[in-house]
């Protein structure tokens, strides 16, 4: 692979990139798992805020934070904007999502969840209100950090980041139904997820209609009982969602 | 007669455009109109800066000392915020073995006077700079933009032209991991060392590393043109990096084998990977009396027609003088208004101290005069003063 991106300046093509050692870290990882509080599922807090990119028509921010890890995300939505080509009754939607900072999905995943999500929000989105347009949706994954420290052998690791990416889904369809709203495009209801051991589902009217499901291979057999868990949360963040988009209207009033 | 008379009775009506709208559709008119009034579309002054809020290194795997983030392979990071605009720049670091056989070592080196040629390149050749990759976020998908190339390459040169990153600050200073009759490993560096256990002719090695930065900057919301939010960003983040230390096995440190293939002799050295130490790391040694700040002038005619003129005095100012077009400075080019309209430009970047590492001046339309320059120049010296206390806030 001798075959480097002329176009960016990408440094000398012999260099490795740092690899951190594996040995020293158990002194490490034995301290700061101590440390930690043992409630483990207590409350996540969440941050949210719409509307300050400039250049897109609709933009949102969701941070999040529990015991375990630490997330934030940004989107931002372009358009409606007319598309090239024969007339299409039915605007067309697509999402992007980005590795931001730290480099750690690899792109089939994130092209599974975004293709994941385009199915949730192919149904949400009033299409049909937007003939020969084209929504585009970029999430970007500014960082997603674990606050525990944990050194796992390969086998377990992927595992962990498996079920990560799936814990980062929620959020994902929280900012991009904040940033569609902020865009002014027409929604059916306000969508949002709910996730349990890698298992999320999302919702729309109220817990009514499930809009999407997706599982990771976790062990979670009881599955009414995930369900009513997922919409648990998905009421907690429409709610938040809800009163985000009412109080940023108070203001610019 | 229908036709004739419809003709005759024609009258233009003016339009009236709300500002907004005015704005997207002549924005030369709207930002001639604002400046009449002596302000500028983002109701700054000409000379106003936007307020920069910076963060630093709260991205880094460095953030928390006590505990380091093992899967973050971030050195330093700035996350810089400008009017609406934010520029998020991490630096993240390689290791690239370095060429054993430079030009000095070699026996049949040239005369004197080649000597002499090359060595302005050689001061040059002291400095190393950052590989930066510059994202702006316009909704576009696919290849790069030229504005992200030409940026990328204008921070690679001007940091290396600023003389901030010298060579001998990434020098690797490797260390030897060796394992313990119990199991266990043990790094030891030679500069930690005090006459210890090993002293240095024990620990020299004939291979040496450097390290290599990277920069990803990553601008979202642009409103104008980035290259000095671009470059102050990555001024900031390079003054919060930490290299990790890095070490390799000790029985790997000097391990070569002699082989002979077709009655010619060679010598194969092992390959081995050198790796980084979690926890321990070194401050980045940069030149800080280098470090410089960007701002960025522009300089456009102020065009009489478009004077917003008071309705009672109206009759008075109608003799104006087109010749004496009466040019000013604005600072901070901000928006699509002025981006699009203001093509004289004048760009610096300083040391607080008034060390001048760049000026670009581009002459098109407007003209650039002397005092200008100095007014740009003392300016962008008050600018650098008050960006370069933002660091240890």
């Amino acid at each position: 692979m001798n075959v480097q991106d002329r176009r960016r300046l990408l440094g000398p093509a012999a260099a490795k990139p740092m690899a951190f050692s594996n040995t020293t870290i158990h002194t490490l990882e034995n301290k700061s798992t101590s440390a930690l509080p043992k409630n483990s599922e207590c409350e996540q807090e969440l941050s949210l805020h719409t509307g300050f990119i400039e250049n897109c028509n609709g933009s949102a921010l969701v941070e999040s934070r529990d015991a375990k890890h630490q997330t934030s995300l940004i989107t931002a939505v372009y358009g409606p904007r007319s598309i090239r080509g024969s007339f299409t009754s039915q605007g067309t939607i697509s999402i992007q999502l980005k590795n931001g900072l730290l480099e750690k999905y690899n792109t089939n995943e994130l092209k599974e969840v975004s293709s994941f999500l385009m199915g949730i929000f192919n149904s949400v989105v009033n299409l049909s209100r937007y003939p020969k347009s084209g929504i585009d949706i970029f999430v970007y994954l500014t960082y997603d950090k674990e606050l525990q420290n944990k050194c796992l052998d390969d086998e377990s690791q992927s595992k962990q980041i498996f079920s990560q990416i799936s814990s980062l889904i929620p959020h994902c369809i929280t900012s991009i139904t904040l940033a569609l709203v902020d865009a002014g495009i027409e929604l059916v209801d306000m969508a949002a997820a709910g996730e349990v051991c890698g298992t999320v589902v999302s919702f729309i009217k109220n817990g009514e209609e499930i809009v999407g499901f997706w599982k990771d291979n976790g062990d979670n057999e009881d599955l009414s009982g995930c369900l009513d868990r997922c919409k648990e949360q998905y009421i907690r963040h429409r709610d938040l969602m809800i009163s985000c988009l009412m109080k940023q209207k108070n203001l610019n009033i | 007669m229908a036709e004739s008379t419809a003709l005759e009775t024609i009258e233009i009506h003016p339009i009236n455009f709300p500002p907004d709208v005015l704005a997207r559709i002549s924005p030369e008119l709207s930002l001639q109109r604002h400046l009449s009034l002596g302000i500028r579309p983002c109701l700054r002054k000409y000379e106003e800066f936007r307020d920069v809020i910076i963060e630093n290194n709260t991205l880094s795997r460095y953030v928390d000392t006590e505990n380091v983030d093992a899967k973050n392979n971030i050195l330093g990071s700035n996350v810089l915020k400008s009017g609406k605009t934010i520029v998020i720049t991490s630096i993240t670091g390689g290791i690239i073995e370095e060429n054993s056989a430079s030009i000095k070592d070699l026996d049949d080196f040239g005369e004197d006077e080649l000597l002499e040629v090359t060595k302005e390149d050689d001061i040059l050749a002291e400095y190393a700079s950052v590989y930066p990759v510059v994202e702006v976020e316009r909704g576009r998908v696919g290849a790069c933009t030229d504005e992200e190339m030409t940026i990328s390459q204008k921070l690679y040169d001007s940091i290396l032209h600023s003389r901030i990153l010298p060579k001998k600050a990434l020098k690797v200073k490797a260390g030897i991991r060796s394992v313990n009759e119990d199991g266990t490993f043990t790094v030891l560096y030679p500069d930690e060392l005090e006459n210890g256990a090993l002293n240095g002719t024990n620990l020299k090695m004939k291979r040496k590393w450097s390290y290599v930065l990277y920069a990803k900057i990553v601008v979202l919301s642009r409103t104008g043109p980035v290259f000095d939010l671009c470059w102050n960003s990555l001024m900031y983040a390079l003054q919060n990096v930490k290299l990790p230390r890095a070490f390799i096995d000790e029985r790997a440190s000097d391990l070569r084998m002699t082989i002979r293939t077709r009655g010619r002799s060679a010598t194969i050295r092992e390959t081995y990977e050198i790796i980084c130490d979690q926890t321990k790391s070194l401050p980045l040694m940069i030149n800080l009396q280098n470090i410089a700040f960007a701002s960025n002038y522009g300089v456009i005619e102020l065009d009489p027609e478009s004077q917003l003129q008071d309705p009672n005095n109206a009759e008075e100012e109608v003799d104006i003088d087109m010749d004496d077009l009466k040019s000013v400075l604005i600072a901070d080019l901000d928006t699509e208004a002025e981006e699009t309209s203001i093509h004289t430009t004048i760009s610096v970047i300083t040391t607080p101290a008034g060390n001048y590492k760049q000026l670009t001046l581009v002459g098109a339309g407007a003209k650039i005069t002397p005092e200008m320059i100095k007014r740009s120049l003392s300016l962008s010296k008050v600018r650098a003063d008050d960006l370069s206390t933002r660091l240890n806030k």
